[in-house]
């Protein structure tokens, strides 16, 4: 099973704002959520899944938190923000066309099994994709939002 | 409409989404489209990503695109899914957006303005050491965020 996760590429280049291996070219940086505390947002997401906070900002004049997370300690491969209203706890609310952010995990009934525990309603059990396809879950954050866990390992 | 490629790799240990099997990692984020084409013409003509696979899937009657800059393994992708059965889509509150780092955001405005893509934030800096940043809306109305990656 999964091993030890690599060191991430060293190769900041001071020219641009991104670290990561891929600032030359246009890249997927991050996909934004709106969560109804951090608090239950760091739950399901940090001690949940195992991401990690990246960085936090205070964005005064729009009166919002904004915390960035992500697997290891660099962006590469996409990080999720989180933003909480300084004046509303709330996630807002949850459209039919936002669809989901999808999480690949080498071990999906041990992801579902975790967060489940951490009280995260879970709308998809384990289930092959299709026939000899990858396992995949869907699971919902505290504040609702759907978050697909897509087996990455194969057995 | 662009033809997608299957791009299944064979490998032992993992699935297509590559070298990080044995780590979490974000893989996608999903939105709902009312038009391919308007929507292939926004990501892919104008914001420079690929098609890598598209799925018919009849059972649930809906089609997916997964769509990005590199392939599977080179980071985030969008995975864009029609409804046969279904022409709206409600976007609440609640999802705020994707953001895209791109070397030259004045460039990528520019191309994006001159196809017809409405601007909602003109380039911006939210504080003094921060790269500039825009918002464009996508053919749906979805907020895309454009983040300058080149310093200077």
């Amino acid at each position: 099973m999964p091993g030890p996760a690599p060191s991430p590429a060293a190769d900041f280049d001071p020219k641009y704002w991104v670290a990561g291996t891929r600032v030359r070219t246009p890249r997927f940086l991050h996909a934004m959520i709106r969560v109804s505390s951090f608090d239950a947002a760091l739950r399901f997401y940090v001690t949940g899944l195992g991401m990690q906070v990246v960085e936090r900002f205070e964005l005064e004049a729009k009166r919002v938190s904004s915390l960035f997370i992500g697997f290891g300690d660099h962006p590469e491969g996409g990080l999720i923000e989180l933003i909480h209203s300084w004046d509303a706890d709330t996630a807002g609310a949850i459209g039919t066309g936002s669809g989901h952010v999808a999480i690949g995990v080498p071990d999906v009934p041990a992801v579902v099994a975790r967060v489940e525990a951490l009280g995260a309603e879970v709308t998809v059990r384990p289930t092959p994709y299709f026939a000899g396809g990858p396992l995949i879950a869907f699971v919902k954050d505290l504040d609702g939002h759907a978050v697909e866990l897509v087996q990455s390992w194969k057995e | 409409m662009s033809q997608a490629s299957a791009t299944i790799k064979a490998s032992t240990n993992n699935w297509v989404w590559g070298a990080d099997a044995t780590r979490p990692r974000f893989l996608h984020t999903m939105i709902r489209v009312r038009d391919f084409d308007a929507s292939l013409r926004f990501y892919v003509d104008g914001l420079g990503m690929k098609v890598l696979d598209r799925f018919d899937i009849e059972a649930r009657r809906v089609t997916a695109f997964f769509i990005g800059f590199g392939g599977y393994e080179d980071g985030g992708c969008l995975e864009l899914t029609h409804l046969w059965d279904v022409d709206a889509y409600t976007h609440g509150t609640g999802y705020g957006h994707i953001a895209i780092g791109v070397p030259d955001l004045p460039g990528a405005l520019a191309k994006l303005e001159a196809m017809g893509v409405e601007v909602t934030q003109r380039p911006v800096k939210y504080f003094a050491d921060a790269p500039h940043l825009a918002f464009v809306k996508d053919p749906d109305g979805y907020s895309v965020e454009l983040i300058q990656t080149r310093k200077g």
